[in-house]
C-alpha cells in the first residue's frame, strides 16, 4: 500500500517500485514503492523490526533486493555493492561511522582524492585544509579541521561525515538513527544543519526513532510497519499521536501468553527478588530505583541511547555503579563480577548474540554446556555424560532445532541461536532474569517460543526484567512497564495506562497529546 | 591543532623519550667522571658519540622501516634473518671480485625482494603478517646459509673481507647516511601522503576501503619502504664488520627493533606513531645500552636490564588505557 | 579430518628419510626395525618440545602466544644448575625450579593479563629479559650437574621420557579434554566479550593459562637437562620457534577459539622427524650437495608453519579433541 502525495523541489530523484527482500523465509521488506524528490526531508520511522534498516540496506547497496526496480532521476539502476551506490549520489550516514581516528578531519575528508601539492612535490597542508575547510563550509559546518578526528564530539564527527558526503556530490543522504547518541543541544545543532542542507536542493531520508524530531524536521513522512509501508504523507497532515498510531495500529490485536495470575487478584505480597535504589553511573544512567517481585515480569523500554542495556550491566556485575544501592533476593547485592551474579541467581541475556554470546564456529553442545560449568564438573573434570544428557534435555526442553549438538551454532537460524542462549541460562534455575532484546531479529515462531518460556517462568515465582524495543512485545509480556528516557526512569506504565502508544510516547520525549515537547 | 602532523600521545612519548635520553647522556657522563678530569671525561664522552652513528645506524634504519609496517597494522618478525642474506649475498658477490657498489647493491634488492615477499604472501595467502614474517625468520636464515655455502667457494663458516674499500660505507660513510637517511625519513612523513595512507590503513581499514583506496597496494608499499630501509641498514651492518657470519648475522635483531619502534609511540597495532619517535626510541635503548656498559661492570647483567626496561615502559604504557579499552569492549 | 592429514604426511616424511638415509625398509620387518629405532631415538629429544607444545596449545587458544619458551626453559635450567648434584637436588633444586618455572609463566600472565599488554609484545619483551637474566645466572659458564643427581638421567632415556610424555600428553591431555577450564579458554580466545558476559573470570583464566605454561617449562627443562646434562647461556635459543610450527601445524588457530592437543602431538613429531630426518641425511647431503642439511632444516620449518596455517585457513572445520 503507498499513498503518494505531490512532492516538492525539483522532481522525483530517486524511486522504488516493487522492492522486496526476505531473509530465511521471513519478509523483511514487503513489496514497496517509494518516490523520493530533491530537496526534501523525507522521515522514515517504524518500530524495531519493521523493515526500515532493511530498506535503508537496499537503498545503499549493501543488499540485494529480492525483486523491484530503483531508478534515479528516471533511468533504472542497479546497485551492486556500496560503490555503486556512492557513485551514484547517495551517501549513507550509519550510526557506526568508520574513520581514521588518528588523522585529523581534513585528512579524513581527502582520504581517497589528490592532495594539493607544493612547489617541491610535497603535501600542501595548509591547502589541504583550506579545501577541507571550504568543503565544511559549503556544507554549513564549523568544525576545526586540523585537529585529530577522534577528538571531535559526536555531532561534530556527524557533520563532518555529511558534509564529506556533500563534498562528493552527494544528492541523496540517508540518516541511519543520527541523533540516538546526541544529547539535546547537539542534536538540535544537526537538525538546523539538516534544514539547511535540504535548501540546497539535496534530499535527506531521515530514519529515526525520535518523533518529535521527525515531526519538526521533515516535509514528509513514511510509515513502515511490519515490512510494509503504511503511509506516506505530509508532515503537516499528522500530530505526534496520529504517528504513533499509525505505528503501532494493528488489524489483529496480538495475543501474549498469560498464564500467570498477577499478585494483585491473589492477594499475595509477593517477594521482592531485586531491588535497585538510586543507582548511578555518570555517562551512563542517574538516579535509577526499580523493583522485580516474585512472578512478575517488568518491561523496560527506551530508545536506543536510554541507558538500559548500561544499567543492566552494572545490574549484573560487569562494573560497578557510582552510587546507589541493590538488594537481590532481600541481601544487599554489590557483585563484583559476573560470576558472582551467576551463582546468587542473576542472569543477563545480552542484546546483541553474535558480538557478545556466542562463538560463531562453536558448536552447540559447548555453548550450551558452559552455563553450567561448575554445576558438571567434579575436581574439575566435567562428567561427559552427565554433560550429554543435560544438553540433550537442553535441546529438548526448549525445542531448539538442529542437525545435534554438534551443529555449529554459527549455522542456526536467529531464533534457535537465541533459543539456545537462553537455554544456556535457563538450565541453571535463576530466581532473576534480565533479558536485553530477547526476540530481537528472530522469526514469529520463535518469538511466540520464548513469549511462552518467560510466562511459564513468572507463573513459576521467578522475576524477570524485559529490555525490549519491541513495542507490542514490552506491553504485552510485561506486568508493568517501566520506561527510560537518557538515563532516567521517566515513567512507570501499569494497567490502563500500559499501552504501546504510552510508551512510545514516554520514550520518545513527546508529552500526553501528541506535541512535540 | 595537530602538531607536526602527530596524535598528542605521540608527541608525549617523544617528550619523554628525549627527556630520557639526556639522562641517559647525563647518566653516562657521570659514569666516565670518577677517575678522570672534567676535560678526559668529556673527550671519552666525545668518543662515545662519536661511534654512536656507526654502531646504532643499522638498527635505526631497519627501525625506520619497520615503524612503516607496523602502521599498517602488520608486522615483521624476519628483519634480522633478511639482514643474513644481505650478508650472504654481499659475500657471494665479494667472493666474484664483483665491484663493490654491485655487492652493495646486491644486499639492497635483497631486502628489498624479501620483504616484498612477505607483504605479497600476507596479501595471497590471507595469512596473518606475525605467521608469515615468523616462518620468514626461519627459511630466510635457511636460505642465507644455503645461498653462502653454495655460492662462496669454499666458505667455512664465516668471511673475511679485509679490503678497505668494503669498508667506506660502514665506517666511514655512515654518519652521512645515517643522518640523510633519517633525515629523508622525516621529510617524508612531514610532507607526504603515503604516510598518512598507511596510518589510515592502521586506523581503520574500512574506512579506506569506503574512500576508494587500493589496500593490498598500500600493504605491500610499506613493506617495499621497509625492505628499502632496512637494505640500507644492512649495507651499513655489513660494511661495518670485518667477518661476514650469515649463521650469527642479525640474530635477535628484530627483538631490539620491535621494542624501539614501540618505545617510540607508535602503536604496535597500527595507525599511530612518527619516525621520529622512532629514532628516540632507537637511541634510547642504544644509550641505555651503553650506560649498562659504563654503569655496570657485570658485563652479563645487561641484557636482564634491557629487557626490564622495555617491560616497563610498554607496560606502563598499557595500563594507562586498559580502563576505557575494557569498558568500550562490552558495547 | 586433520589427525588423519597429519598421520600421512608423517609416514611420507619417514618414507623420505628412510630411503635418504639409506636404511633397509623394503621387508616388513625391515620397516618394522626402522620404526623401532625411530621411536627410541626420538623420544627422549621429542620430550622438551612436546611437553611445551602442550601447554603453546592452550595459550594460543586464548589468542594468546608465548614467544618466552625457551628463555623460561634456560632460566628454570640455570636456577636448577646452581644446586650441587646429589640425592639433596630432587628436595632442593627441582622444586625450586617449579617455582620459578610457574613465578616467570605467572609474570608473563600479569602482563596480558593485569596490564593488557599485547601477548606478542610481553612474551617478545620477556623472552629478551629472561634470556638476560639466564646470563646473569650462568656467566660464561656451562654447568653440568645433573648426571651426578640419582635418578636423574633416567628421565632423559626412552623409557624416562616415555613416562613423563605419558602422563604430560596422555594424562594431562585426557584431563583437558575433560575440564571445565578447557570450555572457558575456548570461549575466551573464541569470543572474548562473550567470555566476558558468560562469567568467565578472564584475567584469572588467563594469568592460569600462562602460569601453566611455565610450569611446563620446568617440566620441559627437567626433560632437557636430563638429556643433555648441561646447560648455559643460549641453551633452548629458537626454542619457541619449533613449539609455534608444532601447534600451528597440529590445528590449533593463531587467531584462538580452537585447538587441539593431539594436533600438536602430532605435529611436534612432524617437526622431530624432520630435524632428525636432516641430520641423519649427512651423509646423503654430503654427497649430493654443495650445503650441509642443516640449512634446510630453517627453511623447511618455515616453509610448514606456511602450509600449516594456510591449510588451516581454507579447510580447517572440525573442533577440538
Amino acid at each position: 500500500m503507498s499513498i503518494e502525495s505531490p512532492g516538492h523541489g525539483e522532481g522525483v530523484l530517486f524511486e522504488l517500485s516493487g522492492l522486496c527482500r526476505s531473509f530465511a523465509g521471513v519478509e523483511a521488506l514487503q513489496p514497496t514503492t517509494l518516490s523520493i524528490f530533491a530537496g526534501e526531508i523525507l522521515g522514515l520511522v517504524g518500530e524495531n523490526g519493521a523493515g526500515k534498516s532493511t530498506l535503508i540496506r537496499l537503498i545503499s547497496g549493501v543488499l540485494r533486493p529480492d525483486s523491484g526496480e530503483m531508478s534515479w532521476r528516471g533511468r533504472p539502476v542497479v546497485l551492486d555493492s556500496p560503490r555503486s551506490a556512492i557513485d551514484l549520489g547517495i551517501a549513507t550516514i550509519h550510526q557506526e561511522l568508520e574513520y581514521c581516528g588518528h588523522l585529523s578531519v581534513a585528512e579524513n575528508m581527502l582520504l581517497g582524492e589528490r592532495w594539493p601539492r607544493g612547489w617541491g612535490g610535497w603535501v600542501d597542508w595548509s591547502a589541504l585544509q583550506a579545501e577541507a575547510g571550504r568543503r565544511l563550509e559549503r556544507a554549513g559546518c564549523d568544525v576545526a579541521v586540523d585537529i585529530e578526528f577522534a577528538r571531535l564530539t559526536a555531532v561534530e564527527k556527524q557533520l563532518v561525515a555529511i558534509a564529506t558526503s556533500l563534498s562528493r556530490d552527494a544528492r541523496l543522504l540517508i540518516l541511519d538513527e543520527p541523533t540516538a547518541s546526541l544529547a539535546a543541544p547537539d542534536a538540535h545543532r544537526l537538525i538546523e544543519h539538516l534544514k539547511a542542507i535540504r535548501d540546497s536542493g539535496v534530499a535527506i531520508l531521515y530514519v529515526s526513532h525520535r518523533l518529535d524530531e521527525v515531526l519538526e524536521l521533515s516535509t514528509r513522512v513514511a510509515v513502515l510497519r511490519d515490512g510494509e509501508l503504511v503511509h506516506v504523507g505530509d508532515t503537516d497532515a499528522l500530530d505526534g499521536s496520529e504517528l504513533v498510531q499509525k505505528m503501532v495500529g494493528r488489524p489483529l490485536q496480538q495475543v501474549f501468553p498469560r498464564t500467570r495470575v498477577p499478585s494483585a487478584a491473589t492477594g499475595e505480597d509477593p517477594e521482592v527478588l531485586l531491588r535497585v535504589e538510586n543507582l548511578t553511573r555518570e555517562g551512563m544512567f542517574e538516579g535509577v530505583s526499580l523493583e522485580v517481585r516474585s512472578g512478575e515480569v517488568v518491561g523496560l523500554a527506551g530508545l536506543v541511547g536510554a541507558g538500559r542495556s548500561e544499567l543492566a550491566r552494572a545490574i549484573y556485575g560487569l562494573y560497578p555503579a557510582d552510587s546507589g544501592s541493590m538488594q537481590l533476593l532481600g541481601r544487599p547485592w554489590r557483585p563484583r563480577s559476573a560470576w558472582d551474579a551467576l551463582q546468587a541467581g542473576l542472569v543477563y541475556l545480552p542484546e546483541e548474540r553474535k558480538r557478545h554470546g556466542l562463538v560463531a564456529e562453536h558448536e552447540l553442545a559447548p555453548t550450551l554446556a558452559i552455563g553450567i560449568r561448575d554445576r558438571l564438573t567434579r575436581w574439575g573434570l566435567i562428567r561427559l555424560s552427565q554433560e550429554r544428557d543435560r544438553v540433550a534435555g537442553m535441546i529438548s526442553d526448549y525445542d531448539i532445532r538442529c542437525s545435534g549438538p554438534h551443529q555449529v551454532v554459527g549455522t542456526l537460524s536467529g531464533g534457535n541461536q537465541q533459543k539456545a542462549l537462553l537455554a544456556r541460562w535457563l538450565e541453571r534455575e535463576p530466581e532473576v532474569l534480565v533479558l536485553d532484546e530477547p526476540t530481537r531479529g528472530i522469526d514469529v515462531g520463535a518469538k511466540a517460543e520464548i513469549h511462552s518460556v518467560l510466562d511459564r517462568l513468572a507463573a513459576a515465582g521467578h522475576g524477570v526484567l524485559l529490555i525490549s524495543s519491541d513495542l507490542p512485545e514490552v506491553v504485552g509480556m510485561s506486568d508493568r512497564v517501566l520506561v527510560m528516557s537518557r538515563g532516567r526512569l521517566v515513567a512507570e506504565l501499569s494497567g490502563e495506562s500500559q499501552t504501546e502508544r504510552e510508551v512510545l510516547q514516554a520514550a520518545a520525549g513527546l508529552v500526553a497529546g501528541g506535541e512535540a515537547s | 591543532m595537530m602538531r607536526l602532523r602527530m596524535t598528542a600521545p605521540v608527541l608525549r612519548r617523544m617528550a619523554w623519550l628525549v627527556a630520557g635520553n639526556m639522562a641517559l647522556l647525563a647518566g653516562i657522563f657521570a659514569c666516565l667522571l670518577p677517575g678522570d678530569t672534567l676535560a678526559g671525561a668529556v673527550s671519552r664522552l666525545g668518543t662515545v658519540l662519536r661511534d654512536t652513528p656507526r654502531n646504532m645506524a643499522p638498527e635505526m634504519l631497519a627501525a625506520i622501516g619497520l615503524t612503516a609496517i607496523i602502521w599498517t597494522g602488520a608486522i615483521d618478525l624476519s628483519i634480522g634473518s633478511v639482514l643474513a642474506v644481505c650478508g650472504a649475498v654481499f659475500a657471494m658477490g665479494y667472493s666474484h671480485q664483483a665491484h663493490p657498489v654491485l655487492c652493495f647493491a646486491g644486499c639492497l634488492l635483497a631486502a628489498g625482494g624479501l620483504l616484498a615477499t612477505n607483504g605479497l604472501l600476507v596479501r595471497w595467502l590471507g595469512i596473518p603478517a606475525l605467521i608469515v614474517t615468523l616462518a620468514g625468520l626461519a627459511a630466510y636464515r635457511g636460505f642465507a646459509l644455503v645461498l653462502v655455502n653454495v655460492g662462496v667457494p669454499g666458505f667455512d663458516g664465516n668471511l673475511t673481507v679485509p679490503e678497505e674499500i668494503y669498508r667506506v660505507p660502514g665506517r666511514d660513510w655512515a654518519s652521512g647516511i645515517l643522518l640523510a637517511a633519517v633525515g629523508a625519513a622525516i621529510v617524508f612523513e612531514l610532507t607526504c601522503r603515503r604516510p598518512r595512507l598507511w596510518l589510515a590503513h592502521g586506523s581503520s581499514a574500512a574506512a579506506c576501503r569506503l574512500q576508494g583506496l587500493d589496500l593490498p597496494r598500500l600493504a605491500i608499499s610499506a613493506f617495499l619502504f621497509g625492505g628499502l630501509y632496512l637494505g640500507l641498514g644492512g649495507i651499513l651492518y655489513v660494511s661495518n664488520q670485518q667477518t661476514i657470519d650469515p649463521a650469527r648475522m642479525g640474530l635477535g635483531f628484530e627483538l631490539s627493533v620491535i621494542a624501539a619502534v614501540v618505545l617510540g609511540g607508535t602503536n604496535i597495532f597500527g595507525g599511530e606513531g612518527s619516525f621520529m619517535g622512532t629514532v628516540l626510541g632507537v637511541l634510547f635503548l642504544y644509550l641505555a645500552r651503553q650506560a649498562l656498559i659504563y654503569a655496570l661492570d657485570d658485563v652479563h647483567a645487561r641484557q636482564a636490564f634491557e629487557g626490564a626496561l622495555i617491560l616497563a615502559v610498554i607496560g606502563f604504557d598499557c595500563v594507562l588505557h586498559r580502563g576505557e579499552h575494557r569498558m568500550e569492549e562490552l558495547k | 579430518m586433520r589427525a588423519v592429514v597429519l598421520l600421512l604426511l608423517l609416514v611420507l616424511e619417514l618414507a623420505v628419510f628412510a630411503s635418504v638415509s639409506g636404511s633397509d625398509v623394503s621387508t616388513p620387518g625391515g620397516i618394522l626395525d626402522y620404526l623401532e629405532l625411530k621411536f627410541l631415538d626420538l623420544i627422549p629429544g621429542l620430550a622438551p618440545v612436546l611437553v611445551l607444545s602442550v601447554g603453546m596449545t592452550l595459550v594460543l587458544v586464548t589468542a594468546g602466544i608465548d614467544l618466552s619458551v625457551g628463555s623460561m626453559l634456560a632460566l628454570v635450567a640455570a636456577v636448577m644448575s646452581c644446586f650441587d648434584g646429589g640425592m639433596s637436588f630432587w628436595l632442593t633444586a627441582v622444586p625450586l625450579g617449579l617455582l620459578a618455572g610457574v613465578g616467570l609463566g605467572l609474570f608473563n600472565g600479569a602482563l596480558v593479563a593485569r596490564l593488557d599488554v599485547p601477548p606478542i609484545v610481553a612474551t617478545l619483551g620477556t623472552m629478551i629479559f629472561y634470556r638476560g637474566l639466564c646470563q646473569v645466572v650462568m656467566r660464561d659458564a656451562e654447568r653440568a650437574p645433573f648426571f651426578d643427581v640419582p635418578g636423574y638421567e633416567w628421565l632423559g632415556g626412552f623409557s624416562g621420557s616415555l613416562v613423563v610424555l605419558v602422563l604430560v600428553v596422555g594424562l594431562g591431555g585426557w584431563c583437558w579434554s575433560r575440564s571445565g577450564w578447557r570450555r572457558e579458554l575456548l570461549l575466551v580466545g573464541g569470543n572474548r566479550v562473550a567470555a566476558r558476559y558468560a562469567g568467565v573470570p578472564l584475567d584469572r583464566r588467563l594469568l592460569q593459562t600462562y602460569a601453566l605454561m611455565g610450569g611446563l617449562a620446568w617440566l620441559a627443562a627437567v626433560c632437557f637437562t636430563a638429556r643433555n646434562g648441561a646447560v648455559n647461556a643460549s641453551t633452548a635459543s629458537g626454542l619457541e620457534l619449533k613449539v609455534i610450527v608444532a601447534v600451528v601445524l597440529g590445528g590449533t588457530r593463531v587467531e584462538g577459539g580452537r585447538g587441539s592437543v593431539l594436533g600438536s602431538v602430532l605435529g611436534a613429531f612432524l617437526v622431530a622427524v624432520l630435524d632428525d630426518g636432516l641430520r641423519e641425511a649427512k651423509g646423503w647431503s654430503d654427497e649430493h650437495l654443495a650445503f650441509e642439511i642443516s640449512h634446510l632444516r630453517y627453511l623447511l620449518l618455515g616453509l610448514l608453519l606456511v602450509a600449516g596455517v594456510w591449510l588451516n585457513t581454507r579447510f580447517g572445520h572440525r573442533d577440538e579433541t
